[in-house]
Parts: structure tokens; sequence; C-alpha cells
């Protein structure tokens, strides 16, 4: 059943983040929520991950979902790879997948087994995104992907989610559609001005 | 730099040799040897102790008592708080029943126990509830040190309940966990040879304490409890060590 957002209304406290917000998603492909920060793209992807539930609406179908979020939102007590095997399998020792994915998004195999605190902003933007990728999930999100990342890894992480995107749903936001047509992604204006 | 060596490799053993000289001066003065003996006579009194295969075994086996109870304890307290946080009236009741714990006289325990488990049972009893306590408030207060957003990738990911455990629960706990289990185990140490004590519990430290005071021995009174002191900061240490340990191996931090 495809995931729909039927008149969601939600507000933190006073303050309305989404307003009237319906649509049905595809059940795979591409979908970019651009917007600048602070406009409710980040509730938008909580909401479909079941984080947050709506004032009124409803959100209806899509099930499960693997997501990267836009802090990263590593365990310091694990390495680069654990942090993935773990999410993908509850055992940090089922490594082989984590650490190819990892080799995929340019790390060497040495820093798959770095700690977080021994990683750049980059490196942890990385970590997440790979973490995401590798759980099987129908639903994708991914939280400003791009953030942090040079442009020879944007083109890498571009071409992930293309081949993601013809298996599954993901949905991902960005300051703004420039990578809309590459992404050959469905645009949804909520949060442009 | 050289200020700093000498705070901490010249200042505590002066320190200790001021006690002495303190404790000997006061002796002398006070000149009740059987109730108050000088350095020199426990000195004496507690190298004699340590040539018997009995002060050993003594030890051992009160070391053994309280440790386990100790651990009873600390597991007690974990479990209980683990179950406290998820059920509302399962929290009021053990936090009711936490406070009296720790408000109720050691002593007071210790004869009840005695009453209804009789004089071997009653040390690891009473370690075990002077460590509940305090694991029990310190492990309530480490959620404070929770993530809610590395809950949330829980959440979002599926986590087992053992992963959750191992990955993100643990590594905040471990930080609250340690100080509790060497204050514990101080505390536990302490009540344990106190009931030891009143108990008269057999092959105990505490029954020697016991039977030194009622036959007048002073010095062994004091040898003894000197043994007690030196054997709670090692345990202390060794527990510190230990969970550092633990702690740099599993890279819970």
């Amino acid at each position: 059943m495809a995931l729909t957002l039927n008149h969601i209304f939600l507000a933190y406290g006073d303050k309305p983040v989404l307003e009237d917000i319906s649509c049905v998603f595809p059940e795979r492909g591409c979908v970019l929520l651009p917007g600048p920060s602070g406009c409710g793209k980040t509730t938008l992807l909580r909401l479909v991950a079941g984080l947050v539930a709506p004032d009124r609406g409803e959100v209806t179908g899509g099930g499960e979902v693997s997501f990267a979020f836009q802090e990263y939102r590593l365990f310091p007590s694990l390495t680069a790879a654990e942090n993935i095997a773990v999410a993908a399998s509850g055992q940090k020792k089922h490594l082989t997948d984590a650490e190819a994915m990892l080799l995929s998004l340019g790390f060497t195999k040495k820093e798959t087994a770095l700690y977080p605190a021994a990683l750049s902003g980059g490196m942890k933007q990385r970590v997440s995104l790979a973490r995401a990728f590798l759980r099987r999930a129908p639903i994708l999100l991914l939280d400003e992907p791009f953030k942090e990342l040079d442009a020879a890894l944007i083109e890498t992480v571009i071409r992930k989610i293309r081949k993601e995107s013809e298996e599954r749903l993901v949905i991902l936001s960005a300051h703004s559609d420039a990578q809309a047509k590459i992404l050959d992604a469905q645009v949804l204006p909520f949060f442009e001005k | 730099m050289r200020a700093e060596k000498i705070r901490r490799y010249v200042y505590p053993p002066l320190a200790l040799l001021l006690t002495l000289i303190v404790w000997e001066g006061a002796a002398r003065i006070a000149d009740v040897r059987f109730f108050f003996p000088t350095v020199t006579d426990t000195a004496t009194a507690l190298f004699s102790l340590l040539g018997t295969a009995k002060f050993w075994r003594t030890i051992l086996l009160s070391l053994s008592r309280v440790l386990l109870g100790w651990i009873a304890g600390v597991a007690i307290g974990a479990v209980l708080v683990f179950f406290a946080k998820r059920f509302a009236f399962f929290g009021t009741w053990t936090r009711g029943l936490m406070s009296v714990l720790k408000s109720t006289p050691v002593a007071s325990f210790i004869l009840v126990l005695w009453f209804f488990i009789g004089s071997d049972a009653v040390p690891p009893f009473i370690a075990a509830v002077m460590s509940a306590p305090v694991v029990y408030q310190n492990l309530w207060d480490a959620e404070g040190a929770l993530d809610p957003k590395l809950g949330e990738v829980t959440e979002v990911f599926g986590f087992s309940r053992f992963a959750k455990i191992r990955y993100y629960y643990l590594p905040a706990a471990v930080g609250f966990l340690i100080p509790a289990a060497v204050t514990s185990a101080g505390l536990a140490w302490k009540a344990g040879i106190a009931a030891e004590v009143i108990a008269y519990t057999k092959n105990s430290i505490g029954r020697e304490i016991y039977e030194a005071k009622n036959y007048f021995q002073g010095d062994a009174v004091f040898a003894w409890t000197v043994t007690v002191i030196i054997l709670s900061l090692i345990l202390e240490k060794a527990i510190l060590f230990l969970g550092r340990k633990a702690e740099k191996i599993w890279h819970l931090h």
C-alpha cells in the first residue's frame, strides 16, 4: 500500500510546521523535498518514520523505513563499520557488508575501524548514509544527504540513490532542487518559498 | 610539575606517617593498652596474624561472603531500576522501598535478619541490602545521560532488546555504574563486617574482632581493624580498575 499523507497538520508549540499537507507517494522512485532550513522538511521525514505524530490528519501505508539522519547519530562505543553492522543485523561482528558499503563511499579499510570521535563531519555523514543504504526497508529517508560531501562523493551518493530508487521509495530533503534532474526525482514543492 | 609530584608522591606517605605518630603519642599518653594499643603493639599483632593460615582463611571467607552479597545487590539494584523505569507503579513502590532501606539502621537489619536466616547468611544479605539502593539510585539518575536521538536510531533500525541494552543503555549507564559499584562495595564491606560482629558469624573477621574484644586483646582488635581498612582500599581500587578496564575493552565511552 502506497505511503499517503492525508491533510497533515503539525505544530511545535504555537509554531505551525506542517499545514494541510497531502500527498500520495509512489512505491518506488525518488522524491525530493527542497526548501530552506527550518521549513519542516525534517519534520515531514520524521513523520513518515513514525517518530512524531501529526496533530491532525493521518499517515497511511508505507511500512518500515531506513533513515539517514541529518546529525549522523552514530553510537560512540561502536566503530564506523560496527555502527552499520549493528543497525543492519543487530550483530557488530557482521562487518563484511558494512565494510564493503563504506569502501564504496570512499573509506579505506583502516578507516572503517575508527570510532566516531575520530571521524570528520563528512566521514560521519557517509557512515550515516551507509547505515541507511544497507537496511533493506521499503522506504529510505535521507535528510540532507549531500551535506559536508565533496563533489566526487556527491556524485557517488547520487549514483547510489538512483540505484536504490529503482527498488524502493527514496525520500530526500535538500536545500534546493538542483539535483532533482540528475536524481530523476519527483519534486514536492511543499516547502519552497 | 615538581610541586605536583611532591603533592602526589610525598604528601600521602607523610600524611600516613603523621597519623601513625599522633596515634602512637595518644596511645602512650592514654596508657590503656588493652583498649587502645600503640602502633607498635598493633603492628606486632598484625605480623603475628599474617603468619597464620587461620588469618588468611578468615579473610578469604569474609571477603567471599561480602562479595557474594555485593554482586547480588548490584544485580538486584540494576534489575529493579530496569523494571521501575518501565512500570510506573513498580517504580513508585521500589523507590519508596529503597528510601526505607537507606534510612534503616544497619544494626536493626542485622538483628532482624539474624533471627530469620541465621548468622552465616546475615553478612551477604546485609551486603546486598547496602549495595542495592546505591546502584538503584545511580542507575535511576543515568536516564538523564541517555541521548534521545540515539534512542530514535534504535527505534527506526529495529534494534533487538539485547542490542538496545548493549549499545544504547549500557554505555550511558556505565558512567554511573562504576562509581555506584565502588561506593556500594565500600558500604557493603563495612556493613558486612559489622554483621559478622553482631551475628557472631563463624570463620569471620567480625567474630575475630568480637572475641579479641572479649579477651581484652586491644592489639588484636586494632590489627583486624587495620586489615579491614586495607582490604577496603584494595577492594575499591580493584573494582575501579576492573570497571575502567571493561570500559576500555568495550569502548563504552
